[in-house]
């Protein structure tokens, strides 16, 4: 007797190897789904899907109550994947894991606990223990990190969390959120797939709609990110920082460092920040220019990202601004005075330039320091 | 007085042949993965540092030292999938040991102790950072932690913990906040009124205390208040077995008020209100702030900053967050002291004294002459030199001054 299949469970986590079997045990391969004409609605709807993800309102619902309703439905991500692939563009990759992330985020948030400790373990990397009420979760700290570091609400910062002999406990939809940060990672770390020339070719028109809707997101994303720079929207931080340099307070290496790789960032090239450090009385044009080029990657080709608040306060120098909470990052702060300048439109959640360029500074934060100064103690 | 040529010369040869023989028999102290780690070296006779070295095996490496006799030698806490690589890029990052590194610099007041106080102080609070943090509160069995004296002035502690090693330079800081405290204390209290209500002409009237989180909590604010009632009850019990200056002092260099102030607060905290019950029983049994008696917020606020300050660990914050770092070797040679960087359980930690334990040569008599004028401990002895002055100390306590540049070999 064959067990009655969960479509509303397939369609809406299209990611587990379950989906992949159910579809296997369908006896189409995804060659022929691409390429033959009577398929042509998976390959809509996997388009669909990835345009959607491209737009303010996400992929949506994609539960499913019917076998061919989940056919299609099921079909269509890894359909998706494969044009996100074919595009092979590095925002468009993680415009899709965010999307597919947070859709099955919202389903997560209504499961149960099996299935959660199920996805979490089988699935996701992110394995957990239930205790004992049958509500509570725990995790290791270093996979609490790895999932939560890229969430910048301070809510979820490891020193504000309830941690004993290494495990962090959270609440269900905690944890459901941290499935949605590892799915989102696991997707991006995924793709691009290699993609050969026979399905190249059958993509061949949805890979154009997909690069103009990408472009399109591209530009109004550099529009609405640095326009004209101002010294107005600088971050207390930042301005503290530049007000020392232009008065020859001696700033130290890291606060030099922050300070260029933000102006930088927010669309000053070389010569504007060496005018910006002009002012200082110790002022070394030949110093500046070298120090300024490096950090801004004209030496060495890396050019590096301005550091997040968590660093800014590591290093000590974050002023801890009362108007600054949950900033989580200079940069918002200063897309969000830029915002209220212009009036374009209320402050909300930054924009996608922004995020890129905040989890770009996570990652590349401290190369500066790549092991040069030993710990001999 | 400054030494001359040939005699500067002679020291750093007599200093690097006791390095080469040391090396030539030393039980050499080698990191997990040791063949995909990058190896750097600081000489005696070079003013750079020769790094993007890598091994194959031990004897390679045991070789170089003996030959080379560095003055310091590291290795990188990452390992790569080519470690010899000379452009960072190349080496091909695969993970790195999670390291914590304490030194004396990082303690107030270090800068006047002198260097057998320094080493004591350090030590206090490495086994803080690793009684508290690494094994209570990240987990760690104590004998998964690394724990190296640096042979200079401080400790290092190393996990391997395969979980940890990917972790990136932004989740290692994370960790280095939650140890260092970095969580901000202003929203612990006044989280829940204890009192207040409506007036009979229906306007409400504002809370005059708070309760602190519950003790039972497993986050910082949880510790906090675990923390200020185990304050509170020793000054508590001071109090009661007749020692009330020394709860009085506590209490005025904790809260930062003048010894009067302090006592006041005390007496009005262990006395009896007017129902004849006792404060500090409402504090320890309740966990109430109350903020009558003239007590703002303000004051309760520094004495919390103040204790989470105390509860907090110290560890160098680059150091952790750094995922490719140099670290010392143990049992080598700390180029700057003669001692060596030495592992240690966390039993021995205990016991451990570095000016005892940690030597790396021996008895033998030596003749030296001051360079300046010095007095010191190690090895259990008291020795000086003086600038000008022949004196033969024991082999350990000669390294040591000529390494300082406080003696020459003459």
């Amino acid at each position: 007797m064959a067990l009655a299949v969960d479509y509303a469970r397939l369609s809406r986590y299209p990611f587990r190897r379950e989906a992949s079997e159910w579809i296997r045990e369908q006896g189409v391969s995804l060659e022929e789904v691409l390429t033959k004409d009577v398929y042509r609605r998976v390959v809509e709807a996997g388009t669909k899907r990835v345009m959607d993800a491209l737009g303010e309102g996400g992929i949506g619902d994609q539960t499913a109550h019917t076998e061919p309703d989940a056919f299609v439905r099921v079909l269509s991500y890894p359909v998706a994947r494969m044009l996100v692939s074919a595009v092979g563009d590095l925002l468009l990759v993680r415009r899709h894991a965010l999307r597919e992330a947070e859709e099955a985020g919202v389903r997560m948030a209504g499961e149960g606990a099996a299935f959660l400790l199920e996805l979490g373990t089988m699935e996701l990397g992110l394995p957990a223990e239930l205790d004992e009420d049958g509500e509570t979760f725990s995790v290791h700290f270093s996979d609490y990190l790895k999932a939560a570091s890229a969430i910048r609400d301070r809510a979820w910062k490891l020193y504000n969390q309830d941690l004993h002999g290494g495990r962090v406990r959270l609440a269900k939809t905690r944890y459901a959120r941290l499935l949605q940060e590892a799915l989102r990672k696991r997707i991006e770390s995924e793709l691009p797939l290699d993609v050969n020339e026979q399905i190249l070719e059958a993509l061949r028109p949805h890979i154009e709609t997909v690069v103009m809707g990408l472009e399109a997101l591209r530009s109004s994303i550099q529009r609405e990110s640095y326009g004209e720079f101002s010294l107005d929207y600088l971050p207390p931080c930042i301005r503290d920082l530049l007000d020392k340099i232009q008065k020859g307070v001696n700033v130290p290496h890291v606060g030099r460092f922050a300070l260029t790789a933000f102006l930088s960032h927010v669309g000053l090239d070389t010569a504007d920040v060496i005018d910006l450090f002009r002012g200082s009385p110790d002022f070394r044009e030949d110093l500046a220019t070298y120090q300024v080029k490096h950090i801004m990657g004209e030496i060495s080709g890396t050019k590096y990202s301005p550091p997040a608040c968590s660093t800014m306060n590591t290093y000590g120098i974050c002023l801890r601004a009362k108007e600054c909470e949950r900033m989580g990052h200079p940069l918002r702060y200063y897309e969000r005075m830029q915002r209220r300048a212009h009036k374009e439109r209320p402050a909300q959640e930054p924009t996608e330039g922004g995020a890129e360029a905040v989890a770009t500074a996570q990652a590349t934060a401290t190369e500066h320091a790549e092991g040069v100064e030993p710990d001999g103690g | 007085m400054a030494a001359d040529e040939g005699a500067l010369a002679r020291t750093n040869r007599w200093v690097q042949q006791r390095f080469s023989q040391y090396y030539a028999r030393a039980r050499l102290d080698l990191p997990q993965r040791f063949t995909k780690r990058e190896w750097a070296f600081l000489f005696f006779d070079k003013s750079f540092m020769v790094r993007h070295l890598a091994f194959q095996k031990r004897d390679q490496l045991q070789a170089y030292l003996r030959d080379q006799a560095p003055r310091h030698a590291y290795y990188s806490t990452a390992f790569y999938q080519d470690p010899g690589a000379h452009a960072m890029a190349e080496k091909g990052w695969k993970g790195a040991t999670l390291v914590f590194d304490l030194d004396a610099d990082h303690l107030r007041g270090a800068a006047k102790m002198g260097y057998a106080e320094m080493l004591a102080a350090v030590k206090v609070e490495f086994v803080k950072l690793v009684d508290r943090w690494l094994v209570g509160k990240l987990g760690y069995d104590a004998d998964d932690v690394h724990i190296v004296f640096s042979g200079g002035r401080g400790y290092h502690a190393h996990i391997e913990d395969p979980r940890v090693l990917e972790l990136s330079a932004y989740e290692r800081r994370e960790v280095v906040d939650l140890i260092t405290g970095k969580a901000d204390v202003g929203d612990f209290l006044f989280q829940q009124a204890y009192k207040g209500g409506r007036r009979k002409d229906g306007r409400g009237y504002a809370a005059k205390g708070s309760v602190m989180p519950s003790p039972e909590r497993g986050d910082w604010k949880g510790d906090l208040t675990r923390e200020t009632l185990a304050f509170f009850r020793e000054l508590d019990a001071e109090i009661g077995q007749g020692h009330r200056d020394d709860a009085v002092r506590r209490f005025s260099q904790v809260a930062e008020v003048p010894e009067e102030e302090a006592a006041g607060f005390l007496d009005m905290l262990m006395g009896a209100d007017s129902q004849g019950a006792r404060r500090i029983d409402r504090l320890l049994g309740d966990h109430r702030i109350e903020l009558d008696s003239g007590i703002n917020d303000r004051f309760w606020r520094r004495i919390h900053e103040k204790l989470y300050v105390q509860m907090a660990g110290e560890a160098d914050e680059p150091v952790t967050a750094d995922i490719k770092r140099l670290i010392r070797l143990p049992s080598s040679i700390h180029g700057k002291s003669g001692l060596m960087a030495k592992t240690l359980t966390r039993d021995e930690l205990d016991g451990f004294d570095p000016l005892r334990d940690a030597l790396a040569f021996g008895r033998e008599p030596v003749e030296v002459e001051g360079l300046a004028d010095l007095e010191f401990d190690i090895g259990g002895e008291h020795h000086a030199v003086e600038a000008g002055v022949r004196a033969r100390l024991p082999e350990h306590a000669a390294m040591f001054v000529c390494l300082r540049g406080s003696a020459a070999i003459p």
